[in-house]
């Protein structure tokens, strides 16, 4: 069994094509087809290391790709960097981000400079809803401040693609909340694409609509919410006794747990099969509950391949 | 979204704009140590007029200039605040092209030092004038040029250093420490070439001396004979050799600026 | 509108919206007439994908609960309390016990037998309280399994 990979075909905000990094002997990438469909909200989720904010340094022209190809709104952003980069908005994974020595107003002046589609007013209601002070110095500024100055910097020109790395990194509960809205209005305004990149799922849960799992520098599973909904079940059974489990379901089988005689299997298929399976292998079926987006992430991160 | 119209880029011009006023803000503090050496700089020779009641005679020359274009080696450094290349993230993560956008910072930074330097002679003239010393009639007019094309050049290749390198401390010291080891080339035979060769660039017809200083060396052998002449064709040709060195150094090294 | 949307729920979040109108409705927090709030509005509000809200209205216009009006927007069309949205909701709260029953291994014959006490036992609580006005709900706190 394979987890989709590729979302068929359309029209891609960003695909890359078996797109490859390395970085000396250390290969980050190894052939990813990442796939964002325009209008989405695509949570790319994955351990630390795992090869995510090299991918969207790649898709900004930050990095030059060691093989395969990236298409960013149809462009290649490598050949068209800088108008690549104009119709993105950025938050990096790193802190130190624009110019220590500026304030944060100043840091939007400069900011402004650079895009001329940038809208004071929204810019200036984005810093008020995030609690950003216009006078403090860049450098001087904590952990969570630093990050919603990133998000006004990367939403106030209105662009059609967000690439997010841990935007809520850092902020607190009220904070974080804040910005899920602020970023479902930009989604509902624009019309924007957004891709986030996160190990944190539960945050971003109620904005997304598909699912990359990024492991090693490679996409393990790549597939709009609603299929993950479909397909992927927790089922409970009770099993008799000398039970030996069931060899066809194992493929499909992503994550195996349990309490003694009642087995709990995260599968993936269609849930009448897999029920009948079951039920023709001797176990009583007693759930096949759908997972939350988060618990899907975790099941498919830790599936041992 | 690909026929969907896009968001422009900036112009040049307002890349630069922003550029100029952003460098002159990231130098703001080194333009104050620089006021601050000056305003010492006038208190002793406000000392110096009160000891000699008022014929102090300060003079000015262009020869004034040259410990300020060795120093427009460094500023490179302050215009992108000690950082890396790894550390440059914001900058090329704008919607410029990363070589004219390093070229476009680099470049305010050359602005703003040329400034300096032109800032630096006027509070020098200053002096001169308010302490009845001489106005530097007895130099010849190029000479006053010199500062500026020493400065420009120096700037370029320290800003060549800086684009390519997270430590260009260590490469500047490491380069001091070997020429003042040059000395040891001279000794044996097998790298007296190299050791001329050392020489002539530094102090050479058309050597850094010339380019520095405007004036070229005198005959060898004569002691204490350099920085005698003040020939305008020779300090000419050495400016543009060094102005092209350091121009295709600083371009290849805009071009060239390390990924990570 | 505060729609309460549950992350820890796995249904798809248009069908929690759905559901929550029809709900609303079903106890008459909103009636026939009332405006909804806009895609963007919304979406905003409850911190969710737009395209889930827009996917909801859609669902609702469809079952015929809300028109969507030029100008207006969404608009509760159902009057409140109506008959089809109450049973909605009774069937989604029978579907769900009995879920749970599975879950644990009780029949549906168990579960129907513990209903009818509970709802005794209810009953017979809320008869002793002189001070209940008819139609208000018992203050028996009503526990989360």
């Amino acid at each position: 069994m394979t987890l989709p990979v590729r979302l068929g075909d359309g029209t891609f905000a960003i695909a890359t094509h078996d797109l490859t990094k390395r970085f000396g002997r250390d290969t980050a990438l190894r052939g990813v087809d990442l796939q964002v469909p325009e209008g989405a909200v695509y949570v790319l989720v994955g351990p630390n290391g795992a090869g995510k904010t090299t991918t969207l340094k790649l898709l900004l022209g930050l990095y030059a790709a060691d093989g395969g190809s990236v298409r960013v709104l149809g462009m290649d952003p490598r050949a068209r960097g800088p108008e690549v980069r104009a119709q993105v908005g950025y938050v990096p994974e790193r802190g130190d981000w624009g110019y220590g020595y500026m304030s944060v107003g100043r840091l939007l002046e400069h900011h402004a400079a650079y895009f001329p589609r940038w809208d004071w007013p929204y810019a200036m209601s984005l810093a008020q809803r995030l609690d950003v002070g216009l006078d403090r110095k860049v450098g001087k500024l904590s952990k969570g401040m630093t990050r919603r100055v990133h998000l006004v910097l990367a939403m106030a020109h209105r662009p059609p693609l967000l690439l997010l790395d841990e935007p809520t990194d850092g902020l607190d509960p009220v904070m974080r909340d804040e910005t899920l809205g602020l970023l479902a209005e930009h989604v509902a305004d624009t019309g924007a694409t957004v891709l986030i990149s996160t190990h944190l799922v539960h945050e971003v849960d109620r904005l997304a609509d598909h699912l990359g799992v990024m492991r090693d520098g490679r996409l393990t599973a790549q597939l709009p919410r609603e299929v993950l909904h479909q397909n992927l079940r927790r089922y409970r059974a009770e099993v008799p006794a000398g039970w030996t489990g069931v060899p066809r379901l194992d493929a499909n089988v992503v994550k195996r747990g349990g309490v003694g005689r009642e087995i709990q299997w995260s599968v993936w298929g269609d849930e009448r099969e897999v029920a009948r399976t079951l039920a023709e292998s001797g176990a009583t079926l007693r759930d096949a509950a759908p997972l939350t987006l988060e618990d899907a992430a975790v099941v498919l991160l830790s599936r041992k391949d | 979204m690909e026929s969907a119209v896009l968001n422009p880029v900036p112009g040049l011009r307002a890349v630069a704009a922003e550029q100029f006023r952003s460098v002159g803000l990231a130098l703001r503090r080194e333009g104050l140590v620089a006021g601050g050496f000056l305003a010492l700089g006038s208190l002793w020779i406000a000392q110096m007029q009160w000891n000699s009641m008022g014929h102090a005679s300060f003079p000015l020359s262009p020869e004034a200039g040259i410990p300020v274009s060795v120093l427009a080696l460094l500023v490179p450094m302050a215009v992108w605040k000690g950082e890396g290349p790894a550390a440059r993230g914001y900058h090329r993560a704008m919607p410029v092209n990363h070589a004219a956008h390093a070229v476009a910072r680099s470049l305010s930074g050359l602005a703003w030092t040329m400034m300096a330097v032109a800032g630096y002679f006027g509070w020098l003239a200053a002096m001169a004038a308010l302490t009845g010393g001489k106005m530097g009639g007895e130099y010849a007019p190029y000479q006053w040029v010199v500062p500026f094309t020493a400065a420009a050049v120096m700037y370029l290749l320290g800003s060549a250093l800086t684009l390519v390198t997270a430590h260009p401390w260590r490469w500047l010291g490491g380069g001091m420490v070997a020429f003042m080891f040059t000395g040891v080339l001279r000794t044996t035979d097998g790298t007296r070439g190299l050791w001329d060769l050392v020489n002539t660039v530094i102090e050479g017809k058309y050597g850094l001396q010339t380019l520095i200083s405007g004036m070229s060396p005198g005959s060898p052998g004569e002691f204490g004979s350099y920085m005698q002449n003040a020939v305008a064709s020779t300090w000419l040709l050495a400016t543009w050799m060094w102005a092209a060195i350091a121009i295709s150094l600083f371009l290849f090294a805009a071009y060239r600026q390390p990924e990570r | 509108m505060q729609l309460a949307i549950d992350t820890a729920d796995a249904r798809p979040i248009e069908t929690q919206i759905v559901d929550e109108v029809r709900r609303a409705l079903a106890v008459g927090a909103l009636e026939a007439g009332s405006p909804l709030p806009a895609v963007r509005t919304l979406a905003a509000e409850l911190r969710v994908n737009p395209g889930a809200v827009a996917r909801a209205y859609q669902v609702l216009q469809e079952q015929g609960v809300v028109e969507m009006r030029w100008g207006h927007g969404p608009v509760v069309t159902r009057p409140a309390g109506a008959s089809e949205d109450r049973a909605a909701l009774a069937k989604r709260v029978a579907e769900h016990a009995l879920r749970e029953a599975r879950r644990h291994g009780v029949q549906p014959r168990e579960l129907a037998e513990a209903l009818r006490a509970a709802i005794a036992a209810q009953a017979s609580e809320r008869s002793t309280e002189r001070s209940e006005r008819p139609g208000e709900h018992a203050g028996t706190p009503l526990h989360r399994s």
